[in-house]
């Protein structure tokens, strides 16, 4: 119980820092909304101008009083609306995450589970195929950027051999191509923490009691040691999870899916913070799932979490 | 040492001298006339589409992008070890202060921060090499951590503590002889991936120098000549991975696990 | 063990399959066929009064504004008879009959004021040229329009962008132009169907898609495979490569201008001679030869005007080389670079990458500038405006369509005016200013583009812009639209002729 308070609580205050970090931030920045509004709507940038629209933001009044009334806002759903474009940022977040959240969180569920396999393979004959492949692929993923694969991928499978249309259509195939290829980049790492977790176990002494017993060593590892791996592979996992926002960004691009990060760019893009300070609480909001989730599945699979 | 690991070390410095020292030609001469032109005398590497010498560009480019690599790399393994180590040997406060920050560099997404850094400061790039460098050092504490946690519950540390030792002396004499090794691997598989994290960026349109292009911005910027003149986007593809596999077998520690794991079999 | 990843697998392939098989519903063709085309700019939302959208349903088809430019940058109108100046400055003007918005209802005066006094109100920029225009119906086909400045172009500010023709439907707008919107997804795709009532060729119109691509080169990719029946538009070395792969590729006129912004203000640019060896040393030809396409800029005008400059552009690497030793600029550290007092003789230089010709030939400029000694700085910035009224650069490589009304006043005022709101040069000349004056006054007509030929020649004297290229741009069509050649630079993407 204590437990499930310290995490709350420590949420809390990450989404307490955050939001007030981001709020400083972005009235640090070099634009500020009134002339952006102003911008957008092809106004002159008049004293009086600045100091109507100033008051409308409510922007003159103190800063204590603009953040509280931003963050009560943002807890009653009413997340502002664009300084460029005018349109409810809610609406925006409502229609473009999930693009994003599918390309990542599949994308990571098909790597992990991969790299599950692959590196039981590769732990269990080091030097061998299971243990070069992810290796290379590790490397891979780090030297080619994923819009070199992405153009290579889109030019072989709709020019070269007209079997998909990525870009007209339901879209199925871009976001599809999108989550293997995130999953791709993914599997090398990944596939390097578990079979370093595995050859661990191999090292401990329930491990080559159970072998020196007579059972096979894959029977051990797959029966026994898999719990205290796969707890290493959802801690790597968790932070690869921030990474679903950022990450599939360039992936967004290539493809043309119209996911938040491309809204992101477009509204940073066109110095518009205020869909900045949005982006980074749902981010925050975000990984608190993600670790309640992650956290109750490790509670489930790890014997000694639970006392 | 072991000696294959003092090559791989001698080729690399080879390699970085080669990119600093190597006879180059001038990187912003264009040539109109002489585009996309294939190897010759004068153009190792042929030119590129506005008649740029490629061979030319790729050393420059890879001065630029060690710039950014070592920096950001620097940075993350310094600060986020450091941190991690203390974050295992203090108090339960400081702890969670250091866990609370890693987790959230982890969080933030690094382009995002690169992008509100650029509007802040302007984009160069050392900035990138800031950004990343703070970006990847979340994965950096969290190991040096739980590195430093388990040697913390072992015999000799207790016994040290017994004896007096200051807490500094500790970390820096004992602690970090026993945990640098994992780190390096760590930093070995990691290093890499920060010169695909900058091409990111020219990508997704944050401002790079065209004129003194790292290997991620050459690669970005001949993207759609994959198919067409194909050796553009190789040139700077396999410099990219000869980088990437340095790190990694520098700092490899692979023939030490074999002998772990061929104990028994 | 193995049942669990079992599991997760076939949790994920059914995912993946259940969003494979949602929204496969492909849009069955009107008479016209089907049209995709490629894009890399989609607006958001439709309002017609609100910031720059109703430029984008403009120049996607959607809506008209009362004059439009043709092929040859005369005005025309498809809603309009006629309009004519009245003795005490106010205009009148005549509707054609028979016109109708896309549900209909007919075009008459009263649907055309509502909406252009609407306009006046909610878009400031609406007003910059003349002020607010009262727009008043004397009977069905008549209004009077009084602008609260005077003004002898009322054709060409009818012709802005701001001022589309629109009825409010609701919470719809319907709009008079060749498409109606049958769906849009924001900043994504947008999907148009013929509008019935445009006119007799309606029903061969196809049914037109937009796709937006923020990468060029995935676009090139989906038209090659066929999923696009044109990309608008393709850089020069995509433009050869497709021709080379047998793809048509029309080249048009983009009535964009190539230039550079140069801070007379402050900076090594501040003295008139670096400015001439500058320009001089910038080889225009070599640039017109990258882009495989346009022409040595002779003036601040696309060349079909008739009142595009006659300034000739001369490149003289040795002359540039002399006029800065006049300068004081000398090698004294042997750098290969100029200096003097001490100081080296460094450029900076900006551009943005949303028009990807800019670099290119930024880059071009960086190596003339090399060769004759100037080091100069580049940097690629995301928002220029912003960048550029802070002052701090020296030259800025822009690109803007200098006639979207088809009438050279509006952009002189705009960079050449003392206080002219693009005018960041610092660029200030009490007899341009006077010029600028008179032909505010003048009506359109030959002495009018007499005057503004010697007012683009008069201020490359004093070049607070540099004329750099008079660009044609490229887009790869299919056989489907082999014959498409659009006009006015991206001003109507989709224009009537489109499909036919």
């Amino acid at each position: 119980m204590k437990k499930i308070l310290t995490f709350i609580g420590k949420w809390l205050l990450i989404f307490l820092v955050a939001s007030v970090a981001i709020f400083l931030l972005v009235r640090m920045m070099p634009t500020s909304p009134v002339n952006q509004w102003l911008s957008s709507y092809n106004l002159p940038h008049t004293e009086e101008n600045i100091a109507y629209v100033t008051e409308r933001m409510g922007l003159d009044k103190p800063l204590i009083v603009q953040y509280l009334s931003w963050m009560g806002n943002f807890l009653r759903g009413d997340w502002g609306y664009s300084l460029v474009t005018h349109l409810s940022i809610k609406d925006q977040f409502i229609q473009r995450l999930p693009y994003s959240v599918s390309i990542g969180v599949f994308g990571i569920l098909i790597a992990a589970a991969v790299s599950f396999f692959l590196g039981y393979k590769a732990a269990l004959r080091p030097g061998g195929f299971a243990d070069r492949f992810s290796s290379a692929l590790a490397i891979f993923a780090q030297s080619l950027p994923s819009f070199i694969l992405s153009v290579f991928v889109i030019y072989f499978f709709s020019v070269q051999f007209k079997v998909m249309k990525f870009f007209t259509g339901s879209g199925a195939y871009a976001l599809i191509t999108a989550i293997l290829i995130t999953a791709l980049y993914q599997i090398g790492s990944l596939s390097r923490v578990v079979a370093s977790a595995f050859r661990e176990e191999m090292g401990k002494s329930y491990v080559r009691f159970s072998v020196s017993r007579g059972f096979s060593k894959q029977y051990v590892l797959f029966h026994h040691a898999w719990r205290p791996v796969f707890c290493r592979l959802v801690s790597a996992v968790i932070a690869d999870f921030a990474w679903v926002f950022g990450g599939s960004t360039v992936l967004e691009f290539a493809f043309a899916i119209p996911g938040i990060s491309y809204f992101l760019v477009d509204s940073m893009t066109a110095s518009d913070y205020t869909v900045l300070q949005t982006y980074i609480l749902v981010v925050v909001i975000w990984m608190f799932i993600v670790h309640l989730v992650l956290n109750v599945v490790l509670n489930i699979v790890d014997v000694r979490r639970r006392k | 040492m072991s000696k294959k690991r003092i090559v791989y070390f001698v080729i690399f410095i080879l390699f970085v001298a080669f990119l600093l020292f190597a006879p180059r030609g001038n990187i912003l001469q264009t040539d109109v006339l002489n585009t996309f032109a294939g190897s010759s005398a004068a153009h190792p590497l042929g030119t590129d589409n506005i008649g740029r010498d490629v061979y030319s560009l790729i050393l420059e480019g890879g001065v630029r992008t060690l710039e950014v690599v070592f920096l950001a790399t620097a940075i993350s393994f310094f600060v986020g070890t450091t941190l991690g180590m203390i974050s295992a040997f203090s108090g339960k406060t400081v702890s969670s202060v250091i866990q609370f920050v890693a987790d959230f560099t982890l969080i933030v997404p690094s382009f995002i921060v690169a992008m509100v850094f650029s509007a802040l400061f302007g984009f160069s790039p050392i900035l990138a090499g800031v950004v990343f460098g703070i970006g990847n050092m979340g994965d950096y504490v969290n190991q040096a951590y739980h590195l430093s946690l388990v040697l913390k519950k072992q015999a000799f540390i207790d016994a040290e503590k017994v004896v007096g030792l200051g807490r500094v002396r500790i970390l820096v004499f004992h602690v970090v002889p026993n945990i640098y090794r994992q780190l390096l691997v760590f930093l070995g598989n990691k290093a890499g991936n920060v010169v695909v994290q900058y091409s990111g960026l020219a990508f997704i349109g944050l401002g790079t120098d065209i004129t003194n292009p790292d290997w991620g911005t050459l690669l970005y910027q001949y993207r759609s000549y994959l198919f067409s003149h194909p050796t553009l986007v190789i040139y700077p593809a396999l410099a990219i991975t000869a980088v990437t596999v340095f790190f990694h077998f520098m700092f490899d520690n692979r023939d030490a696990e074999r002998e772990a794991v061929t104990i028994y079999d | 063990m193995k049942k669990r990843l079992l599991f997760a697998l076939l949790i994920a392939i059914a995912a993946m399959l259940a969003l494979a098989g949602c929204g496969g519903a492909s849009s069955s063709g009107g008479k016209g066929g089907n049209v995709t085309i490629g894009v890399t700019n989609m607006i958001d939302k439709i309002d017609p009064t609100d910031g720059g959208d109703p430029w984008s349903i403009t120049s996607d088809g959607i809506s008209e504004t009362i004059y439009m430019q043709n092929k040859d940058g005369e005005l025309v109108s498809h809603l309009a008879d006629d309009i004519k100046m009245n003795q005490d400055g106010t205009w009148t003007l005549t509707l054609k009959d028979g016109v109708k918005f896309s549900d209909g209802s007919a075009v008459d005066a009263k649907a055309v004021a509502d909406c252009m006094n609407e306009i006046m109100k909610k878009n400031e920029n609406a007003q910059a040229s003349a002020g607010v225009i009262e727009f008043t119906a004397k009977d069905d086909k008549t209004l009077t329009l009084k602008p609260e400045r005077k003004t002898t172009v009322m054709k060409s500010i009818l012709c802005e962008w701001t001022n589309v023709i629109y009825k409010k439907d609701g919470d719809n707008y319907v709009f008079t132009g060749p498409y109606k919107v049958k769906s849009l997804e924001g900043g994504s795709k947008l999907e148009l169907e013929p509008n019935q009532y445009y006119d007799d060729n309606a029903s061969k119109r196809p049914n037109v898609t937009l796709k937006c691509f923020k990468d060029t080169s995935s676009m090139q990719t989906a038209f090659e495979s066929g999923e696009i029946d044109m990309a608008f538009t393709i850089t020069a070395e995509m433009a050869k490569d497709l021709q080379n792969k047998g793809h048509t590729v029309n080249n048009f006129d983009a009535g964009y201008q190539y230039f550079a912004m140069v801070n007379t203000a402050n900076g090594a640019l501040k003295d008139a001679k670096v400015r001439e060896a500058v320009n001089e040393a910038i080889d225009r030809d070599a640039m017109v030869k990258s882009l495989q396409g346009g022409r040595v800029a002779n003036g601040f005008f696309a060349q079909y005007y008739s009142f595009a400059g006659n300034v000739e552009e001369k490149f003289n690497a040795d002359d540039a080389k002399a006029k800065l030793a006049e300068a004081g600029y000398k090698d004294t550290d042997g750098d290969k670079y100029l200096d003097k007092d001490g100081k080296p003789l460094t450029i900076k230089i900006a551009t943005y990458s949303y028009r990807p010709d800019l670099p290119v030939i930024a880059q071009l400029a960086v190596s003339d500038l090399d060769k004759i000694g100037i080091k100069a700085e580049t940097s690629i910035e995301d928002n220029i405006d912003d960048y550029a009224a802070e002052k701090k650069y020296d030259l800025i490589f822009y690109a803007q369509h200098t006639a979207p009304t088809g009438e050279p006043a509006y952009a002189l005022n705009m960079f050449f005016r003392s206080d002219g709101s693009k005018n960041t040069m610092g660029y200030s000349d009490k007899s341009i200013d006077a010029k600028l004056d008179e032909l505010g006054k003048m009506e359109v007509g030959s002495e009018r583009d007499e005057l503004a030929k010697t007012i683009q020649s008069d201020v490359q004297k004093g070049m607070p812009v540099m004329y750099l290229i008079d660009p044609e741009w490229h887009i790869a069509v299919s056989d489907k639209l082999k014959d498409y050649k659009p006009y006015c630079g991206d001003y109507y993407i989709v224009n009537p002729e489109l499909g036919l």
